[in-house]
């Protein structure tokens, strides 16, 4: 018999995926049905969702369906599960044994090594028996059994892991530093506000294996003597807190959570507190405080968090992905780990693929892979086939590596060096066609929003920054704005108290180093060369033009005349820079033209 | 000490031992290596680091380090001034200012050319401190009342109050200040002769400006006056009915009298001297001439015609000899001058005075005002016409003059739109007299324009200066006012003759290396003597509203529109034939409601805003940054404190403050990012909060964004003197900061050092006495009301009275009663008085007769009744017991001593009395029914020797068997149903109690809410116990009254002397203790009494013990009950104005400083003193030092060991463990009279009672009237 997951993540529910499951399991209800129907995570391919994966146990095959909607499954049904017949036009690839040997996307899960990734889109998140089928809480056993902490700190170390929330501090070293503080009291924290636009690896780990963070969280518990875990995970993941839940539940009822777990003197028992959408929360200080209840402020450092975290008491806080790396570590030894990456950024990294790249998704890679095999090799390259120009890492705290770079590893040692930090994954691929004066301004004005107030330069100097991307986005910056730009965001850097403020600045400071012609086409000429920044472009309809009249009716200032059948005339007078035409017309007859200008700029 | 670890580290390349654990910034601070700035850090809170400002270059660390948060650490290398440091710390000061939507000072002192301090005169003068307001004025301008009549008032033009209805009409406020015959009374203070001379050119505005201030320094001035008279233009050209001549005398003989100015008359440059002379002779020269050349109407002959005159010469001639004038009078012109000449030819008998301007009259340059008042008196006016030729008969004499019709052109460089004549529009005016007012300009006779040595001469002839320093090319000569701007008005030259002032001291006080002596009136730091001299000033940055945005009504808050007060004149039929003064001047009515209008613009903190303080000095550039603001409406409902979030730079102070002193906060951060801001918790009103009112949080604040409201109208920095005394509102006694400003305009703020708090009636207060009517003379009843007499006179009565009344009914019917407030001065004089004048032993307060069982409960089991300790044992007790006192209102210092134990993890006891949050921060709370706690103790050790006490060392004190076995034996149920309290929570309190190693016991003895007979003593037996079983315990006395504790001490008692000695015993014979005497006051025996201080009549019950007493005289500040019923009333002083000493609820003996003068001219003691001399006892102290070391021998001889309990001077002190265990009476009897029997205590009652809001609208009443 058949058994079919469906891909129930977040990317698969956006997708569609309720009303394909719903209709499989309408078809797979009776008596007799050829399969049987489960669910599981995010398998990375969030492009193809939703996916439907069948999995023959006799043959140990699995074929994966993407973009299945109900009629898709329909023929799915009687195709496949009842013909043994594969949908063609829907397969996007066939495994055995792991190993991807058919279909259009096994160049996507081929150059990956899935350690952290390794039970997502592979088992039903809301069953532990799963989990503990996959040899899930094996490596919780075996440190019991052991009954050494050291020895698990000694093994941590040994693996080399690096924080994966963006820092890259040694998680062995950390672990001993918390383990090293006397107290009756001490916390283990796990950091899931992930609040990076354009990451959500965490939500994925968290939505598609929440057992392995648990897993990964008791042995820290284990390791540094503590007897209580938070899950600081942000409001906005429902499913995530919902699945995080229910493990919780399950754990604690097969006996892997709550007192004298499985037999041994070690109790531990992990809360979910859900966070109220501030960014800073993610800063480990700010977290604490939002955990206490107090605001969500970042508190000076030191004390560290290992001598005076959460309540005044040793703490050691990891982020989603650390965690869910650490059973596989105690199962595979430090040795086995180390086989991937390098030397100094041992193992994997997720990264969360996004913008002008054909797959966008998650994909677990070795770390120094070079970014241009990340962008074209597992992403598939830029959608349009346009031109590759930079990708921005490390979300609004990180900064734009330009495609000249495109050769750098990604690991902790080589991405710091570009201006960029390695972040907690997040990836934005961009295209010729992207602004990096405008990406910088939409970066800063996220974390300008986010800024909790407290420092003086974090809360105003970001956005007297805006406020000048703000003019220079509008053709109204002058000469001395880049050299402005540049000191505010090395003061801002140099006297915020946390990581929100010390790197806001990257967005600016890396599109000003690699990019810094772009500022001066914008401040010097009036002119954005990317054909992004409205006041700078002006909009125009060409012979394309059929006389559709669909921009002339549509357009809010009525800039637009014409007859019927005629081309049409735009007024540039009028034009208030809206960009609806461009999207109305269906024939590509509106285009954006920006040329430089010599203009008297503003004193 | 070398056995203590530092920590060796590099700061600004010097090597220098720390402390471990210190932080960077307290290194720097305490080895004085740096003044490191800092605006979120207050040193006794914890490190915050939110601005930024305080960061330094920490060496091997990218960041810099906001040194108030980073600990010193061996080897660091810290620089605290590098350039990094710097240029960051300016820009985190430029990025807080971008947002600081304020006005450091109001529009209208920015607008005056003299930086007059409006505000602040408006501010005094509403307090009816005109003799101050009139000095504040001449800080900056010595001619206020020539000002007030004759200034264009700039300040007017930019007045707030017109964006409601109409500015506020400073100027008549300015008059009607220096209508006040207290504006000339004052003698300001001048330096020291420096043997400077300076010579004058001008005894106009500008050179009687110069002359005042360069007095005031100690120069020697002189000045040169062409005319007759000193005034310049103020008298020459400005007609008396403007500018009285009185007036302008009254003010140049101040400047001459304050400053030692003399001024020489009818000398004139360039014909009786020349400036080389001045240069000769002066060490510095100003040449303040003016313009007093007037120019010509370039038409034919005019200089030649009979009938035509120049306007200044005419006013100038009839302001000395004034002569009818008939006929028709032509006046050419439309500034002041041409006004003046036209309402002057009018008063002359002219028929008809025309006015011809070749503009029209919106742009004519004169004062308004005075174009109107032209206009009222009947003058005519011919807009845009000019002057083309001169008609003259036969005899050569004007008839006519013929004009020409004008129309306006394009606007010239003055932004006025350019007349140009119309062809052909000639007509012919007949007229008797042409004045041309057209414009002046100054004589430069004398000065030699083309030597080297001489100041150069401009195109438009005036003399080339620096305008802000007036320094002119020629070292030592200055140039100011008209003759270097050309005319202008008085108070520009007024703002000449200051700048000019200002730096001519600074060059003449210049030392050899260039450093300058700096003037008081703004900072010098440079003066280039290599160039042409020249002054550059750093002003005190100012933000500005309009700086930031355009002020609009929205800012202002809601405000009631009410129209300016117009200045009554005299009628114009009256007028236009006399030179009387036209403007007759508000009365006072019209001059309260005309300063209630002002809004109080400027900052009332500016001079001591942190933030404006760091911005002055990094220098910083208000326009770098300039950006989105954020603009929010002052919040000013709580009766204390108004929050100005404009003014907030989000450090977080206040909020942390007010954690620390409540526990909780009262104010909390909303919002994130650039849109937080600090409001009051849960974003109610802040007097909705758990706000105790204590102003803590504005006194952490470092700029305006809280402020305190005063108790007086008007908002404003004033000059004032700041005093530091001690405050009386209870036992603690807390050191207080007083500054005053003379004449009621007083406040208090806690002093300056790190961690002083006060509590609402600390802070605030003393604005009792604000608004409250005080005694201020001895008064004496006739018939059925009080007429004030003499203090020879009153004392002469109560003498004969009261030993009348010893004549009569003997020395134990008559009485001494002392307030606890009084000070240990005034209680050994009124004991005095008691024993040796009136021969009776009845001497004692009655708020704790009355109220206090035995004297000293403790004495026989301790040695002593008093506080074991100091207040700072809290910080070392791990169990603390509150019984009957209820510290968050009447004690809220120590009641934060209590939250920091909390937070150090003691555990409190809330046992009686306690309210408010105090008892959810605590362990347990008991609650017993009214005067039941003696039992509920008694409950306790019961408990507690079940847990096990050391019985064996109890027994071997005396009465410790006893103690045992009535404890052992006590009716648990009988317990449980007199106290109302759970039978758990008593065990919980024993177990509690009983688990503390340091056991400290607050207990208010006089307090009688929740009083209990012998609680006290059941207290001490507690102790006893706990002390006798190893445990350390002590006891801190929290006294209703703020020298309760002293009473005894002064021999205010039945029992004893001064220095507790025994009564001698034909005085004991009379009263031997205090029961004959309650029971002589409750059976009425009392037929005579001197009350001081006290207001017993206050209470009911005591009022109708007093009901036989046939002659009363009182001693009071305000009319109590108690004065209302006396015979005699003598005035009192107030803790701000009274010297001398209290003992405090420690024992320490506490100073007084009499910060303020009482209104009666003489403090309490010497009205006791002057008593005591009427009653003819000899050796009467004749100063308080005097009365203290009488005192303090007494004390010596009497207490013996136990002296530092009761009378300590600093020194440490141990309680050695008790002696015995005392019998109690276990009753439980609920309080009949409540204690509060001075003014003091009933305001803090009235204050705690109706909520602060209610009694801070009172004041506001008062405040109105």
């Amino acid at each position: 018999m058949y058994k079919v997951k469906v891909g129930m993540a977040t990317c698969g529910l956006s997708a569609g995926a309720k009303a394909t499951y719903e209709k499989l399991a309408e078809l797979t209800s009776g008596d007799g049905a050829p399969a049987e129907l489960g669910i599981t995570g995010c398998l990375g391919m969030c492009y193809r969702e939703p996916l439907v994966e069948v999995h023959d146990p006799d043959n140990q095959e699995h074929v994966l369906y993407g973009g299945v909607t109900p009629e898709v499954a329909q023929r799915i049904f009687d195709e496949h599960l009842k013909k043994d017949a594969l949908v063609e036009d829907a397969l996007i690839l066939r495994w055995r044994d792991g190993k991807a040997y058919s279909g259009p996307e096994a160049s996507f899960l081929n150059p990956q090594v899935r350690i952290v990734l390794r039970n997502c889109g592979v088992i039903d998140p809301e069953q532990i028996e799963e989990y503990i089928e996959r040899g899930g809480y094996k490596a919780l056993r075996k440190v019991l059994k052991k009954a050494d902490p050291a020895w698990v700190i000694e093994e941590m170390k040994a693996s080399g892991l690096r924080g994966r929330g963006g820092a890259g501090f040694p998680t062995g070293v950390k672990w001993s530093l918390a383990a090293g503080y006397k107290s009756d009291v001490k916390y283990v924290v796990c950091n899931a506000d992930e609040g990076d636009p354009g990451a959500f690896m965490d939500r994925s780990v968290l939505e598609g294996d929440p057992h392995a963070v648990l897993e990964g969280m008791l042995i820290c518990g284990y390791a540094i003597g503590a007897q209580k875990g938070y899950i600081y995970c942000r409001a906005e993941y429902p499913l995530a807190v919902k699945r995080l839940r229910i493990a919780i539940e399950q754990a604690r009822e097969s006996g892997y959570l709550g007192e004298n777990i499985r037999g041994s003197k070690f109790s531990f028992d992990i809360r979910v507190k859900e966070g109220a959408g501030a960014f800073v929360c993610g800063e480990e200080t700010a977290l604490f405080a939002s955990i206490e209840g107090e605001r969500g402020l970042p508190r000076l450092r030191p004390p560290f968090p290992a001598e005076k975290g959460l309540w005044g008491k040793p703490t050691n806080n990891n982020n989603v992905e650390t965690y869910a790396n650490v059973p596989w570590i105690i199962n595979s030894g430090a040795a086995a780990y180390r086989k991937y990456g390098t030397e100094k950024s041992p193992g994997t990294k997720v990264f969360a693929l996004a913008g002008k790249v054909k797959r966008g998704g998650l994909a677990e890679v070795p770390m120094g892979l070079p970014i241009k095999n990340l962008v074209f090799d597992v992403g598939g390259g830029i959608i349009g086939d346009r031109e590759f120009k930079a990708v921005q890492m490390g979300g609004p705290s990180g900064g734009c590596i330009p495609k000249e770079l495109a050769h750098t590893p990604v690991d902790f040692e080589n991405i710091p060096a570009t201006g960029a930090i390695m972040g907690s994954g997040g990836m934005v691929v961009m295209d010729e066609n992207t602004c990096m004066v405008d990406v910088a301004h939409f970066f800063l004005d996220f974390t300008q929003k986010e800024s909790c107030g407290k420092c003086t330069f974090c809360r105003i100097g970001t956005l007297r920054m805006l406020e000048i991307l703000e003019r220079i986005c509008d053709g109204k910056g002058r000469p001395e704005d880049k050299d402005k730009l540049h000191q505010l965001s090395i003061q801002i850097k140099e006297a915020s108290l946390c990581g929100l403020g010390q790197t806001a600045p990257n967005p600016v400071l890396t599109t000003l180093r690699y990019f810094e012609h772009e500022y001066d086409a914008h401040i010097m000429e009036h002119y954005c060369p990317s054909r992004v920044c409205a006041q700078l472009v002006l909009y125009a309809i060409n012979e394309r033009c059929t006389g559709c009249e669909a921009c002339m009716k549509g357009c809010p200032v009525g800039a637009i005349s014409g007859e019927k059948k005629q081309m049409h005339v735009l007024d540039q007078g009028q034009c208030i820079k809206c960009g609806y035409c461009v999207t109305v017309c269906p024939v590509d007859a509106v285009s954006k033209i920006a040329q430089p200008q010599t203009v008297a700029v503003p004193a | 000490m070398s056995d203590i670890a530092t920590v060796e580290l590099t700061i600004n390349g010097q090597t220098v031992q720390a402390r471990p654990g210190q932080t960077i910034y307290d290194a720097v601070t305490e080895l004085g290596l740096d003044s490191i700035p800092t605006l979120c850090h207050q040193p006794s809170l914890p490190a915050y680091g939110s601005c930024f400002v305080c960061v330094v270059e920490v060496e091997g660390r990218a960041n810099l380090l906001p040194s108030c948060a980073t600990k010193v650490a061996p080897g660091m290398v810290i620089n605290t001034r590098s350039e990094r440091v710097l240029a960051s710390r300016k820009t985190a000061l430029e990025l807080l200012m971008s947002n600081h939507y304020a006005d450091c000072l109001a529009p209208c002192v920015l607008g005056c050319p003299a930086h007059v301090d409006v505000q602040g005169y408006i501010a005094l003068a509403a307090r009816g401190q005109y003799g101050e307001a009139a000095d504040l004025i001449r800080r900056t301008n010595p001619l206020p009342a020539v000002c007030g009549r004759v200034c264009v008032r700039k300040c007017e033009g930019v007045c707030r109050r017109a964006l409601i209805d109409d500015p506020v009409a400073i100027n008549d406020l300015k008059r009607y200040i220096t209508d006040s015959p207290k504006a000339y009374e004052s003698w300001p203070e001048r330096a020291e002769s420096t043997g400077k001379r300076i010579g004058i050119v001008g005894a106009g505005p500008a050179g009687l400006t110069a002359a005042y201030f360069l007095g005031l320094r100690g120069h020697e001035c002189t000045i040169y006056e062409m005319m007759p008279e000193p005034g310049g233009m103020l008298r020459y050209g400005i007609p008396s009915y403007r500018l009285p001549r009185e007036v302008l005398e009254q003010e140049i003989n101040y400047i001459k009298t304050r400053a030692g100015v003399t001024i020489l008359s009818n000398l004139k440059l360039g014909r009786d001297f020349k400036l080389s002379d001045l240069r000769a002779e002066y060490d510095a020269v100003f040449l303040a001439m003016g313009a007093m050349g007037s120019n010509s109407m370039s038409v034919p002959k005019e200089e030649e015609t009979p009938g035509v005159l120049k306007g200044l010469d005419f006013l100038i001639e009839m302001a000395q000899d004034p002569r009818p004038m008939q006929g028709t009078v032509v006046v050419v012109g439309g500034g002041n001058t041409a006004m003046d000449a036209a309402r002057t030819a009018r008063r002359l008998g002219a028929e008809k005075v025309i006015v011809v301007y070749r503009r029209t009259r919106a742009e004519m340059p004169a004062d308004p005002l005075e174009i109107t008042a032209t206009r009222a008196e009947g003058i005519d006016l011919i807009e845009l016409g000019a002057p083309q030729e001169l008609i003259t008969n036969a005899q050569g004499r004007l008839i006519a003059i013929k004009c020409i019709r004008m129309k306006l052109g394009e606007p010239d460089s003055s932004g006025r739109r350019r007349p140009i004549p119309v062809e052909g529009s000639e007509f012919v005016q007949n007229c008797d007299w042409c004045i041309s007012a057209i414009g002046q300009s100054p004589i430069l006779d004398g000065i030699e324009n083309d030597k080297d040595d001489m100041p150069a001469i401009s195109r438009w002839n005036t003399l080339v200066a620096d305008g802000l320093s007036c320094a002119t090319k020629v070292p030592g000569v200055f140039a100011g006012g008209d003759v270097q701007s050309g005319p202008s008005v008085a108070i520009d030259c007024i703002a000449a003759g200051q700048h000019a002032a200002r730096s001519i001291s600074a060059y003449l006080m210049a030392t050899g290396n260039g450093e300058l002596d700096l003037g008081d009136l703004a900072t010098m730091a440079h003066f280039n003597q290599h160039t042409a001299p020249r002054c550059n000033y750093v002003q005190p940055i100012v933000m500005r509203k309009d700086f930031l945005g355009e002020v609009s009504l929205n800012d202002l808050g809601p405000c009631q529109k009410y129209s300016r007060q117009e200045m009554p004149e005299l009628e114009v039929e009256e007028r236009v034939d006399t030179f009387d003064e036209v403007a007759l001047g508000l009365d006072w009515k019209e001059a309260r409601l005309e300063w209630s209008r002002c809004l109080s613009c400027g900052c009332a903190v500016a001079d001591d805003c942190q933030l404006r303080e760091l911005c002055s000095e990094y220098g910083v550039d208000l326009a770098k940054y300039a950006g989105k603001v954020q603009r929010y409406q002052p919040d000013d409902s709580h009766p204390y404190i108004i929050i100005d979030n404009n003014k907030c730079i989000l450090c977080n102070r206040c909020i942390r403050t007010c954690e620390q002193v409540l526990g909780e906060s009262a104010l909390s951060l909303v919002k994130r990012g650039f849109n937080a801001q600090v409001l009051p918790a849960m974003g109610k009103p802040l007097s909705e909060t758990p706000c105790v009112a204590c102003g803590n949080c504005e006194a952490a604040c470092p700029t305006g964004a809280l402020t305190v409201k005063f108790p007086f109208p008007g908002r404003a920095v004033v000059p004032h003197k700041v005093v530091e005394s001690t405050c009386a509102f209870c036992s603690l006694a807390c050191r207080i900061k007083v500054k005053t400003a003379g004449e009621g305009r007083y406040w208090i703020e806690p002093p300056d050092t790190p961690g002083s708090h006060l509590c609402r009636f600390g802070r605030f207060g003393a604005e009792l006495y604000l608004t409250t009517e005080r005694v201020t003379t001895p008064l004496k009843r006739e018939g059925g009301h009080f007429t004030p007499t003499t203090f020879e006179n009153a004392y002469a009565d109560i003498v004969a009275d009261m030993r009348h009344a010893v004549a009569r009914y003997g020395p134990e019917a008559v009485a001494v009663f002392v307030s606890p407030e009084l000070t240990n001065e005034q209680m050994y004089l009124a004991q005095r008085i008691a024993r040796e004048a009136l021969g009776t032993n009845n001497v004692a307060c009655l708020s704790t007769l009355l109220t206090e069982g035995k004297p000293g409960p403790l004495t026989p089991a301790f040695g002593f009744t008093a506080s074991t300790a100091d207040r700072s044992v809290l910080e070392q007790a791990d169990v603390i017991v509150i019984n009957n006192s209820d510290l968050k209102i009447e004690q809220l210092i120590l009641a934060m001593d209590v939250i920091k134990a909390i937070k150090r993890g003691a555990k409190v006891i809330a046992a009686a009395g306690v309210h408010g949050d105090l008892i959810e921060l605590g362990t347990l709370n008991l609650e017993p029914l009214r005067g039941s706690t003696t039992i509920m103790w008694q409950g306790v050790a019961h408990e507690l020797l079940k847990l096990g006490m050391d019985k064996e060392r109890i027994k071997q004190l005396p009465g410790g068997a006893e103690f045992i076995s009535e404890a052992s034996a006590v009716d648990m149920d009988h317990v449980l149903s007199e106290t109302g309290v759970e039978l758990e929570q008593l065990r919980y309190c024993a177990e509690l109690i009983g688990a503390g190693r340091h056991v400290v016991f607050i207990h208010s003895p006089d307090r009688t809410e929740d009083k209990a007979p012998g609680d006290t003593v059941v207290l001490g037996n507690l102790m006893a116990m706990l002390h006798t079983s190893g445990r350390r315990t002590d006891l801190l006395l929290a006294r209703a009254g703020c020298n309760t504790a002293g009473i005894e001490t002064c021999g205010a008692a039945v029992e004893y002397l001064p220095g507790r000695q025994p009564v001698p015993a034909e005085l004991a014979k009379v009263t031997p203790d205090r029961d004959v005497l309650i029971s002589r006051i409750v059976n009425g025996e009392i037929k005579a009494a001197l009350v001081f201080g006290e207001d017993p009549l206050r209470n009911n019950k005591v009022r109708q013990y007093l009901v036989n007493v046939k002659f009363l005289a009182a001693m009071a500040d305000t009319m109590s009950e108690t004065a209302m019923a006396a015979d005699i009333v003598l005035p009192a002083a107030t803790y701000l104005e009274e010297p001398g000493t209290r003992v405090n609820f420690e024992g320490k003996i506490v100073e007084f400083s009499s910060v303020l003068e009482p209104p009666s001219g003489r403090p309490g003691w010497q009205v006791l003193a002057g008593l005591a001399g009427a009653f003819g006892l000899l050796g009467i102290p004749y100063s308080v030092d005097q009365v203290r070391e009488k005192l303090r021998q007494a004390v010596r001889e009497g207490y013996g060991q136990y002296t530092h309990f009761y009378w300590n001077t600093g020194e440490p002190r141990r309680w050695q463990g008790p002696h015995a265990f005392q019998r109690i009476e276990l009753r439980s009897e609920a309080h009949a009279i409540a204690n509060y029997l001075t003014l003091i205590q009933r305001y803090k009652q009235d204050a705690s009672v109706i909520g602060i809001k209610h009694f801070r609208l009172a004041a506001e009443d008062a405040r109105v009237q």
